[in-house]
């Protein structure tokens, strides 16, 4: 029985540009969640742990980011590590991350697969791998495979590993390095690891094509990753044993509060919150604002939110609601300051102009006076050198919210 | 507002309290003389209703009465649509401030001191400046319908924030929304704080921070993707340097075996070659030794026919030879006969010779002697005459060197001093003293007196330019002037010619001209003389120059002829002899001696002749004897070469022949197979392994060339791809992110505050333009009235400024165009429009002080029909100095002292 852990897509270095500062807290979780599959790894005694592919981000990163990881590798000697160059730290060159001193220095048990060819893992079981060397080809990496199992023994238990996408129709990109879904069998391999895509996926090729996704998540989107797979080969032409193993340090969670089922949408996002409270600092949380609110809610909805989120190591609050007044508080608004609400009339006629969205809060709250004209807009926003085409719907939002809220705080 | 009554105490002209009122609604008329104060009394109503009771200036301190410093106290009883008031504000001295209303039938205490202030500035709607006393365009209102004396075309501007917003408001009937007002004032505290009125990120702002934060950014950015870029690059050469290293490499190898084989090919040739040039050195040498005998064969041949034709012309010679020495031999026997004739021959020419030479030499001894003593008499006489000229000559040099210049140079001056002595006398002072007894003068002149005689009775003239100072015997000094200026110059002339003169005859030499005429006659004479005497001893010198070369000359003929003398040694026999005998033995001599010539010429001819023959002769006999030796010596040489040849070849010059044509016959063949073994275009293999040699070094230097490119990129690469650029621009990246959403929120929030800011205003604006129209057609009326013109309209401005007048908005004349009067009018009008408008909602006060003075009578009538006319709730109060134009209109007012 041949046991190992696969793994790809660690990205370690990766970006986080929508989270600002808090990117180096998400990049470090990384870490954790490798020392975390080591400790694993050793814990379990597995012949093996294979990384296939896009171990770093980018070729370029940080020195001391590549030393804490061969540093971490150099931790668990017992592990036998075998990293392969995916298409986002090829082996390209002199430049690749893989040339750097703390590889070349690197631990025996630690082997940098940089050439296509074949490694005996001992007792009949060979490792065949084929390597990225640039970032992007429409040439099957498996390809070479098929030419590596023919120099192997007929009963040898031959594992491949490369990277690339699985060519499933309508998927892929043509030039993302696509796999054939029979790379395995049609190479005779028992297990093939690989890796590109962040969500897992086991079932290509009778299960023998394994693509076990991110081990630390990097999206909201990507519901499916957080795993490295335990695989187990009782011998040549036996089916694998394939186990996604949880490994992820944090979990990443998209939640929306939408103001027009409010109560209800409240109550959801309320218990959501709650179950994930007891884990938030290990949470990283997005909140959607949907809908239309009136400036006191979403006000007050956007306090009580940031306080339910302050625990949490890393949120967003997304504001995509409208700020409207209700028709009864837009009366009252006619009625107390009727030059606001021809103001508030004014911002949706220039909405409709700049966006052409016509909104059912546009009526203007005083007949007797004309609509503005484009060129009476055009004459408003010149002077500011405010450009027209330049003005979003977050834009009017904040302008009502804005308008508002002032309204209120001067009236109060 | 209305004004009811006002009370002034210590103002101005009004040191006591004088009290103004009651005013009434309608029109009110003061009507007071110059300097009574009325227009004092309004502006002290002005300084009580908006100053505070604490303001010091000098408009405060202008309205105390003059050289006092009383405090002045104004009260100012007046109404509003909030009730009845009275303000009582001492100023400067004590200040003090109290306003009281009019509650219940008594004035109550509302408040005082600055709070009385406050709400009264409250009720006035009226604003206080940062420092010292309001203007005009503080007092709300009352600064528009107060129309001030001397400043009757002046309107307030109204784009102010404050009271011209209210007036603004108030004309366009829009209540003041003051939750609006605030809203928009933190609306435009906000915009500015981020952009500024022209759109431009205020510095300091949020977005400005955000901006430069991004920016900066921007910057590292774009450094760190340049180099990525470089490291693309780098990578990209690395890649193509490599791929050409590997292209090079496969060439390298492929054609350094084509270089091996064609170089291997090339040996090949070569060593085939140089056998081929050993194949044909050998052929070469066969084909010569085969030619060789057969020229030897020639050659022998030829030699051996030689031979008998030598031996033949051998035998020839060898009898000449004999012939010529057979010959030879009489000729010397000849010639040693004519040797032993010839000394006799030669012994009697030269004793003929030496005859005629002692002749000739006796003859030249006898002429020697005659010719030295010639010239012996010739040099005495020589002697002689040269003592002559000798004599002539210093009696010459003794004389005055007087030149015929000099003649002429003493000549004329002394013409010029008698000339001018003769000026000075007809000039000067000329005395004749006739003494009847012989007497003398002294005449002082100069230093030292000079005496002169006077003979008796015969006149003595004493002549002198100037004056004459003598003294006469027997009768004393005598001084004569004259008194001609003329003499005097005359007279410095004379005595510079005189000048003149002395120093022409001191350079002759001469005391006088007489002088020196008789020296240059005796000079002449001399000269005369000197040149016959050295014509008498240029005759005996002859050819000699001087008298020492004749000498000379007389000494050497003397010595020559002693010294022939000596020579000759003549007998003295010969001595008798006569010159015609010496002269006959000489022609004897003479005459023997040709022939004594001739015979020993023609002797020595015949021996010269037989010489020759001897010679020839001689030639004759080597020439035949060489011509014999060399055909003896080229007979030995043929039999030499005769026999040389037939040593070369021992078995014999045929079968040597035969052998020799064999080997060349191989040595050909030979050749022929060596050529048949060289490659094809042997000739062009080194050339071609040179050229093979040479590419494959241009190839090593190429892929060497490579090598250094693809290890330099890889240097580069290795430490490009060591510096982390990735992380460091994803650092940056989230660091641009923040940066990029803190402007956006910024820009957002800037322009969303100037936009809702603009918008309220906007439509505010709006509102006021609305009841422009309104206004307009009541300004236009009123000035319609006035003017009695109905065909011009009046146009205001969104400020409400007036913009001009006229039939239509674009054919309108400016404000500032108008004449003083027609301004003051249009203003009139405005006021009294304005006036009416606000009356409209609460009574208004109109001050009119003195504002009509360029309004012609016609007009004033006009205008107190419009003032008459007003609603009853305007009140207007007209402060003027000529009664008569308002006599009968309104309700008078007047000043009236309040006693206590």
């Amino acid at each position: 029985m041949f046991r190992f852990l696969h793994s790809a897509d660690w990205q370690l270095g990766a970006r986080f540009a929508q989270f600002g500062a808090k990117g180096a807290v998400l990049r470090a979780a990384r870490l954790t969640t490798l020392r975390r599959v080591l400790e694993t790894a050793r814990d379990q005694g597995v012949d093996a742990f294979i990384i296939a592919g896009d171990l770093f981000e980018d070729n370029q990163v940080d020195e001391a980011l590549v030393v804490e990881t061969v540093e971490l590798f150099a931790a668990f000697p017992s592990v036998p590590i075998f990293i392969l160059p995916g298409n986002h730290d090829p082996a390209s060159g002199p430049d690749s991350v893989w040339r750097r001193k703390p590889f070349l220095k690197a631990p025996s048990h630690v082997h940098v697969l940089m050439r296509a060819g074949v490694t005996e893992l001992g007792a009949g079981v060979h490792l065949l791998a084929s390597p990225l060397h640039q970032k992007l080809s429409t040439v099957d990496p498996s390809l070479k495979l098929v030419e590596l199992a023919a120099t192997l023994p007929p009963d040898a238990i031959a594992i491949g590993v490369t990277h690339g996408a699985p060519a499933i129709e309508g998927k892929h990109q043509p030039n993302d390095f696509p796999i054939a879904l029979n790379a395995a069998s049609r190479a005779g391999l028992d297990y093939l690891a690989i890796g590109h895509w962040h969500n897992w996926l086991a079932d290509t090729d009778g299960g023998r094509i394994v693509m076990p996704g991110t081990p630390e998540p990097d999206q909201f989107a990507n519901d499916r990753c957080g795993h490295v797979a335990l695989v187990e080969i009782a011998g040549h032409g036996q089916p694998p044993r394939v186990q996604p193993l949880p490994v992820s340090t944090l979990t990443w969670k998209a939640l929306t509060l939408d103001f027009l089922a409010l109560e209800a949408s409240r109550a959801s996002l309320d218990a959501e919150l709650a179950r994930l409270r007891p884990a938030a600092a290990r949470t990283v949380v997005r909140i959607t604002l949907a809908g239309t609110a009136s400036p006191t809610r979403l006000t007050g909805a956007r306090a009580a939110l940031e306080e339910a989120l302050a625990p949490f190591l890393v949120s967003q609050i997304v504001d995509r609601t409208r700020v409207a007044l209700s028709p009864l508080e837009l009366d009252a608004l006619k009625v107390t300051h009727p030059i606001l609400a021809q103001a508030l009339a004014d911002i949706d006629r220039i909405e409709a102009l700049a966006t052409g969205v016509t909104t059912a809060a546009g009526e203007p709250s005083t007949p007797a006076l004309p609509p503005l004209t484009l060129a009476d807009v055009q004459a408003l926003l010149t002077p500011s050198k405010i450009e027209l085409a330049a003005l979003t719907p977050e834009f009017f939002s904040q302008l009502r919210h804005m308008l508002l809220q002032t309204l209120q705080e001067v009236a109060s | 507002m209305i004004l009811r009554a006002i009370e002034l105490t210590h103002v101005g002209p009004f040191r006591a309290t004088m009290r103004l009122g009651p005013f009434a609604t309608g029109l009110n008329v003061l009507c007071a003389q110059n300097e009574t104060g009325k227009s004092t009394a309004l502006r002290a109503t002005a300084r009580g209703l908006f100053d505070k009771h604490t303001t010091r200036g000098e408009e405060l301190k202008a309205l105390q009465p003059a050289g006092t410093d009383l405090a002045p106290r104004v009260v100012v009883e007046f109404e509003t649509r909030g009730g009845r008031f009275r303000s009582e504000k001492t100023f400067l001295q004590s200040p003090r401030s109290h306003l009281l209303e009019w509650q219940g039938g008594a004035w109550q205490l509302v408040a005082e001191a600055d709070a009385a202030d406050l709400r009264l500035q409250d009720l006035l709607q009226s604003s206080l400046p940062g420092r010292g006393a309001t203007r005009p365009e503080h007092w709300g209102l009352l600064g528009f319908l107060w129309a001030r004396q001397g400043e009757p075309s002046d309107w307030p501007s109204l784009a102010d924030e404050g009271v011209g917003r209210q007036i603004r408001a108030r004309l366009a009937r829009l209540e003041l929304d003051p939750i609006v007002e605030k809203l928009s004032a933190r609306l435009a505290t906000l915009a500015d704080s981020i952009v500024t009125a022209t759109g431009q990120a205020r510095a300091g702002g949020p977005l400005r921070q955000a901006d430069d934060d991004l920016a900066a950014i921007e910057a590292e950015l774009g450094a760190l993707r340049a180099t990525r870029a470089e490291l693309d690059a780098v990578h990209q050469r690395f890649e193509q340097a490599v791929s050409s290293v590997t292209q090079l490499e496969k060439e390298h190898a492929e054609r350094a075996v084509a270089v091996k084989q064609l170089n291997e090919q090339t040996l090949g040739a070569e060593r085939l070659r140089g056998e081929l040039e050993t194949r044909q050195v050998e052929f070469t040498a066969a084909q010569q030794r085969l030619t060789a005998i057969a020229a030897d064969a020639t050659t022998l041949a030829q030699r051996q026919g030689e031979r008998v034709q030598a031996r033949t012309t051998l035998d020839l010679a060898t009898a000449a030879v004999q012939a010529a020495e057979v010959r030879l031999l009489a000729l010397r026997e000849q010639l040693d006969r004519q040797h032993a004739a010839r000394p006799q021959i030669e012994a009697r020419v030269a004793d003929v010779r030496a005859a005629l030479q002692r002749t000739q030499g006796l003859l030249r001894l006898r002429q020697l002697h005659a010719s030295a003593g010639g010239l012996a008499q010739h040099a005495l006489r020589a002697e002689t005459a040269g003592a002559e000229v000798e004599r002539l000559a210093a009696l010459k040099a003794k004389l005055p060197a007087v030149t015929p210049a000099h003649l002429r140079r003493i000549e004329e001056v002394t013409e010029l001093v008698r000339t001018q002595q003769a000026q000075v006398q007809a000039l000067g002072v000329t005395v004749e003293l006739t003494p009847e007894r012989e007497t003398s003068a002294t005449i002082h002149e100069g230093a030292t007196p000079a005496s002169t005689p006077l003979p008796a009775g015969r006149a003595t003239r004493l002549q002198r330019p100037q004056s004459i100072d003598l003294t006469l015997a027997g009768w004393g000094r005598v001084t004569i002037r004259s008194g001609a200026k003329e003499a005097q110059a005359l007279l410095h002339e004379l005595t510079a010619s005189e000048a003149a003169l002395r120093a022409a005859l001191q350079e002759a030499g001469v005391a006088s001209l007489e002088a020196g005429r008789e020296a240059s006659a005796r000079r002449k004479e001399l000269e005369s003389q000197l040149r016959a005497a050295e014509t008498a001893l240029s005759e005996p010198l002859g050819e000699h120059k001087t008298l020492a070369a004749l000498r000379t000359a007389a000494a050497h003929a003397a010595h020559r002829a002693d010294a022939l003398r000596a020579t000759l040694q003549p007998t003295a026999a010969e001595q008798d002899f006569t010159v015609t005998a010496l002269e006959s033995d000489e022609a004897q001599c003479v005459a023997a001696l040709p022939a004594a010539e001739r015979a020993l010429v023609a002797i020595d001819q015949a021996l010269a002749a037989l010489r020759l023959e001897e010679r020839r002769a001689v030639e004759q006999v080597q020439r035949t004897g060489t011509a014999a030796g060399e055909q003896r010596a080229r007979l030995g040489t043929l039999e030499s070469q005769v026999t040389d040849l037939l040593a070369r070849y021992p078995e014999g010059m045929d079968a040597a022949k035969t052998r020799a044509q064999v080997e060349f016959t191989q040595a050909e063949a030979r050749v022929a197979v060596t050529k048949a073994g060289l490659p094809p275009e042997f000739e062009r293999l080194p050339e071609r392994n040179k050229r093979a040699v040479g590419a494959l070094q241009q190839l090593t230097d190429a892929l060497q060339s490579k090598r250094a490119e693809r290890d330099g990129a890889r240097g580069a690469l290795e430490t490009l791809g060591g510096q982390g650029l990735y992380s460091r621009e994803t650092a940056l990246e989230e660091r641009k992110v923040e940066a990029t959403l803190r402007r956006d929120a910024a820009r957002t929030k800037g322009w969303a505050a100037r936009l809702a800011r603009d918008l309220i205003e906007h439509r505010k604006q709006a509102a006021t333009k609305a009841v422009l129209t309104p206004l307009e057609q009541r300004l236009t009326l009123a000035f319609a009235e006035l003017t009695g013109d109905r065909g011009r309209e009046v146009f205001l401005d969104g400020q409400l400024q007036i913009a001009g007048i006229g039939r239509t908005r674009n054919a309108s004349h400016a404000f500032d165009l108008l004449s003083q009067g027609a301004r003051e009018q249009l203003l009139l009008c405005l006021r009294i429009a304005v006036a009416q408008e606000l009356a409209v909602d609460e009574p208004q006060v109109l001050i009119l002080d003195d504002v009509l003075v360029n309004t012609d009578a016609l007009r004033q009538e006009r205008v107190l029909d419009v003032l008459t006319a007003l609603a009853p709730n305007l009140q207007v109060i007209v402060l003027t100095c000529h009664d008569d134009r308002y006599r009968g209109v309104g309700h008078a007012v007047r000043f009236e002292r309040v006693e206590g």
